[in-house]
């Protein structure tokens, strides 16, 4: 049925070239037998708008024709898909990882509950301890008033209150989201510095 | 995931060939129509309506709100460019017939810039209607305060129980950030729009056109007449993003969208060329336009079978290299089609114009027969 | 033509598929044709000869023959143990007479095991009588595995039309991954001499020398050169001398460490079983009386009768026969099940995780023989393990701590994590415990001084 017709379409398109071709290079013989003039005054030819209605519905027509044909007929085997669905298994740090990704999309939704910053106050706290040697109120104090790192993020993340400067707050009100890992990073970057200068400062 | 999953990206270098054989032919397009200044204001457009989409991507409203107004103040300004060097100031009713060419040229860069960007950044179309909700939201606040400038009290009640509705019925779609920045932009526009209308009035063209101008400033005030501008930026940005996310949603454009709007817009950037009649260069601009759509459909293809993380990258230089060669052999042999329908025909004979649409008509028959 | 080329051979019959990959082609030929036409415009109108090129050449394509294509496939090294990671390359070779321009080859490692990098899949590009290759390197789970035959993809020069077959594959298929798949490392005495650092014991009464680097006579053959040659350091715990009373190794799978590095990856506890195993086997060779004990196994759950502690957990005292080694190696095959399972929920890794897996180090100590020395393999990844192990040194054991370490990489989590450990472990050596914290990218070597 469609091959049928596909053949009706392609017959009567190649008889039009066929035509066209007659009348580019023998008009007169062509014209002796077709009624060529008048069919160039007809309205459909001669007046700017019916050359446009007409040969644009032939154009349209054949572009949805071909939309409607086009598709993948390849009889091999599929190729498996890229990725494997990934396990739900867990990772080390996933927890966390959840906590942060819960913070980011709170942040985009405009809601400010952070559960990663009380986590990260107790890890930078323990940190401390570990380096200075200090006890863990003093270490909790002077994470609270951000005086535990040359980060400027790191320490105003986890500093007590909402001290963040206003170019900051800003920030994090254009940026959510970015702002939100950006600060995790920064924080957790700053934790490894600590633990990464002290080893550095006993191999010497 | 605030972008695409990898899986889904196109292989890196045949998408970077793909974006820059579209963006360096629409640009020589541009260029050799005369119209290199309304091209390059194009691009530039649809690069910041890009941005927008990806700002929205990352629900950055308020970014995403600025520079889909960017991107719309770009458009507007390359309309009013073309039209302005055609038509007097300011321009009124009935506006003669524009040439099309240097609008589709603009449209061609928008569509190249956006889709470049969009590759670079693996934007999803669907995040561009995210972008217009943002770049309306920060029109709204203008556009208020044009109708309350305009309208006196009456105004300002409608405008009051409008918001008061929008409230009401639940959260407004509207965002606050994307709504700050707008209601931020009304306190300048307050100042400088008295200077603005001054401006335009002495730069009308003749007397009878500055008293219309005079006349429409007087019914909408200046403030109501740039809160306009706004609008009409606004507008544009947002039909184009709407556009893109409609023609996603039909299934118009796939997984390499950005790729497929590269091609697109050198294609439509050919056509314009053709319509001002440059010669041999509207063959180029065509094989080149095919050459992005080739480049960038393996890249997609190559993307989805072998991802980025597999070893593709002489499989890649070998397709890039026959693919270029395959645009040329188009090039030359339209060149030298081209060469001889102008030796056959040059008359408007009657038989020269049915044997142009007999041709037309057989061989689209043809194509979609073969298809 | 083989079998496999033959279940797909009826599809390639036809030569090549359309595809549309040129559809846009057609499109824009149509385009031209109907605004050239509309516009009266005639270089438009001729500009379709461009797309008409393009749809020619769709037409003549036909992409090569599946029946050119042979895959070699071979694995760098068929057994390895948990973690290690091992390169697998899949050769193409052209046998046919026309160039392949275009071959995308998806290999499909078993569900077992994981790619760890590059991906299964490539896309090359072959000339007759030429080769190709695509390189990927997978990190196994315990047991057999058997790859299955990769799928190759064709295409022709426009990458229009394109064959889809599963080529027959020569050379591996299966991979597997054993604990201890690695004999351990046996020294000689003439060796000996490189590695003499008698006197510089650390600590009170430790007998451990432990993370030292590589030298030469260590078990060469196993090291990970392309590892070495990124990070330039190598783990090797490195025993002095039998310890007269007997040593007890004590292997951690409590839920905290049931976790791995990323999705597919072995999980610490794994790895602490698979540390474990070698240093049971390298102390035994060296002659010392050793036991087991294994944290988060119930006695019940090992196939052989074995006693318990006061925790329920299996216990086999220190000894050299053959009981011993028929029981330590059902509690470690029970051990390694269970340090496979993982939770569907990952635990915390701060807060209370310690008291939903308790180390219980009073149980383990009422079993201990008064001055056993003591190897405890532990992730570290709780504060549990880290207090058995101090409560353990606090009574005079001497106590080596071997961690093979899940943490780090990218995400938040597994820095915060790698954090916490790194805390840990300086906690423990503060104490005067000796830890080797192994990067379990590379091989861990244990050897023994002192021993024939």
């Amino acid at each position: 049925m469609i091959d049928r017709r596909r053949r009706l379409g392609g017959a009567v398109g190649a008889a039009a070239v066929v035509l066209a071709a007659g009348l580019f290079f023998a008009p007169g013989a062509v014209g002796s037998v077709l009624p060529v003039s008048a069919v160039a005054r007809s309205t459909a030819l001669s007046a700017a708008a019916g050359r446009v209605l007409a040969l644009g519905c032939v154009g349209v027509g054949c572009l949805l024709w071909i939309a409607r044909a086009s598709g993948d007929e390849d009889p091999g085997p599929t190729l498996p898909p890229l990725s494997a669905p990934e396990a739900d298994e867990p990772v080390v740090g996933g927890d966390l990882d959840g906590d942060v990704e819960a913070t980011v999309e709170a942040a985009a939704a405009g809601a400010g509950h952070d559960e990663v910053r009380p986590e990260l106050r107790s890890l930078a706290a323990d940190a401390l301890v570990h380096v200075d040697d200090c006890d863990r109120t003093t270490a909790r104090r002077r994470v609270e008033a951000g005086e535990w790192t040359d980060d400027p993020v790191a320490a105003a993340y986890l500093a007590d209150g909402s001290t963040g400067s206003l170019r900051r707050r800003l920030a994090a009100r254009l940026r959510p989201r970015r702002t939100i890992r950006r600060r995790v990073d920064r924080t957790v970057a700053a934790v490894e510095a600590l633990l990464d200068e002290q080893e550095r400062e006993r191999g010497r | 995931m605030s972008t695409a999953a990898a899986a889904d990206r196109p292989a890196r270098t045949t998408a970077a060939g793909s974006v820059a054989v579209g963006v360096v032919a629409t640009l020589g397009l541009g260029a050799a129509t005369g119209e290199t200044a309304v091209t390059a204001v194009g691009l530039a457009a649809g690069l910041a309506l890009a941005g927008a989409t990806r700002a929205a991507t990352d629900a950055e409203t308020a970014i995403s709100g600025v520079l889909a107004t960017l991107g719309g103040g770009l458009g507007v300004a390359g309309i009013a460019a073309v039209t302005l060097a055609r038509v007097p100031w300011p321009p009124v009713l009935p506006i003669p017939f524009l040439p099309a060419a240097p609008f589709l040229l603009l449209l061609a860069g928008g569509l190249v810039g956006f889709g470049a960007a969009a590759t670079a950044w693996h934007l999803r179309p669907a995040a561009a209607g995210r972008a217009a909700v943002a770049g309306t939201t920060v029109a709204a606040a203008p556009a208020a305060a044009g109708v309350i400038a305009a309208g006196g009290p009456p105004a300002a009640v409608l405008v009051a129980v409008v918001a008061a509705g929008l409230v009401a019925a639940d959260r407004p779609a509207l965002d606050g950030p994307a709504f700050v920045v707008g209601a931020g932009l009304v306190v300048p526009l307050a100042v400088v729009d008295d200077r603005l209308a001054t401006v335009a009035v002495e730069a009308a063209a003749d007397e009878t056109r500055r008293q219309a101008l005079v006349d429409t400033l007087t019914v909408t005030g200046p403030l109501g007449a740039v809160a306009g501008v706004v609008v009409a930026v606004s507008a544009l940005a947002a039909g184009f993003l709407l556009a893109v996310r409609l023609a996603a949603d039909t299934g118009l454009l796939g997984r390499a969208a950005g790729l497929q709007l590269v091609a697109a817009g050198t294609f439509l950037a050919a056509v314009a060329s053709g319509i001002t009649g440059t010669g041999v260069v509207v063959l180029v601009g065509v094989a080149a336009a095919l050459l992005a759509w080739d480049l960038g459909e393996f890249a997609a293809t190559l993307g989805r079978e072998v991802g980025r993380g597999g070893a593709s990258r002489r499989g890649e230089f070998v397709h890039v290299g026959g693919a270029v060669a395959l645009a040329a052999v188009a090039v030359v042999a339209a060149v030298a089609a081209a060469g001889l329908v102008r030796t056959l025909s040059a008359s408007g004979t009657p038989a020269t114009v049915v044997a142009a649409a007999a041709a037309a008509v057989g061989t689209l028959l043809l194509l979609a027969a073969l298809r | 033509m083989t079998a496999a080329d033959a279940d797909i051979g009826t599809g390639t019959g036809t030569g090549s598929d359309p595809g549309g990959r040129f559809d846009a082609a057609a499109f824009t030929a149509v385009a031209l044709l109907t605004v050239g036409a509309v516009l009266g415009n005639g270089l438009l109108f001729v500009a379709a000869v461009v797309p008409g090129v393009y749809l020619v050449a769709e037409a003549a394509a036909s992409p090569p023959s599946p029946g050119a294509v042979r895959v070699e496939r071979s694995i760098e090294s068929t057994a390895v143990p948990p973690g290690r990671p091992t390169t697998v390359t899949l050769t193409v070779a052209n046998e046919g007479d026309r160039p392949i321009p275009d071959c995308r080859l998806v290999d499909r490692p078993p569900e077992g095991a994981t790619v760890v990098e590059g991906t299964a899949r490539g896309c090359v590009s072959v000339r007759p009588g030429e080769t190709a290759s695509v390189s990927y390197a997978v990190v196994a789970d315990h047991g057999d595995h058997e790859f299955d035959d990769p799928v190759a993809r064709l295409r022709s020069l426009s990458a229009a039309g394109r064959r889809t077959a599963r080529p027959s594959v020569d050379g591996d298929a299966t991979l597997s991954c054993r604990q201890a798949a690695e004999t351990p490392a046996v020294r000689s005495a003439a060796r000996r001499r490189a590695g003499a650092r008698a006197g510089d014991s650390p600590g009170r009464g430790v007998e451990f020398h432990s993370v030292r680097e590589y030298r030469r006579g260590d078990d060469v053959s196993r090291v990970d050169w392309r590892r070495y040659a990124k990070t330039g350091d190598l783990s090797t715990v490195d025993f002095r001398e039998p310890h007269a009373a007997g040593t007890v190794v004590v292997v951690d799978v409590r839920r905290p460490g049931r976790v791995g590095r990323a999705p597919g990856r072995p999980t610490a506890a794994t790895l602490s079983v698979d540390a474990a195993g070698r240093l049971f086997e390298r102390l035994s060779a060296a002659g010392d009386r050793v036991g087991l004990s294994a944290l988060g196994v119930a006695a019940a759950d090992v196939d052989v009768p074995v006693a318990g502690d006061r925790a329920d957990r299996p216990w086999v005292p220190p000894g050299d026969g053959e009981t011993t080694r028929t029981r330590t190696t059902a509690v470690l095959e029970a051990a390694a099940d269970i340090a496979a399972e993982r939770p569907s929920r990952p635990p915390p890794t701060v807060g209370d995780a310690g008291r939903r897996a308790p180390a219980r180090p009073g149980a383990l100590r009422a079993r201990l023989p008064g001055s056993a020395a003591v190897v405890v393999a532990t992730p570290l990844l709780d504060e549990e393990a880290t207090a058995l192990v101090e409560t353990l040194a606090g009574a005079d054991h001497p106590v080596l701590a071997v961690s093979p370490d899940v943490t780090g990489g990218d995400r938040p989590g597994g820095r915060v994590a790698g954090v916490e450990r790194r805390l840990r472990l300086e906690r423990l050596r503060a104490r005067g415990v000796e830890v080797v914290d192994w990067d379990v990218a590379e091989p861990l070597s244990v050897a023994v001084e002192g021993s024939a």
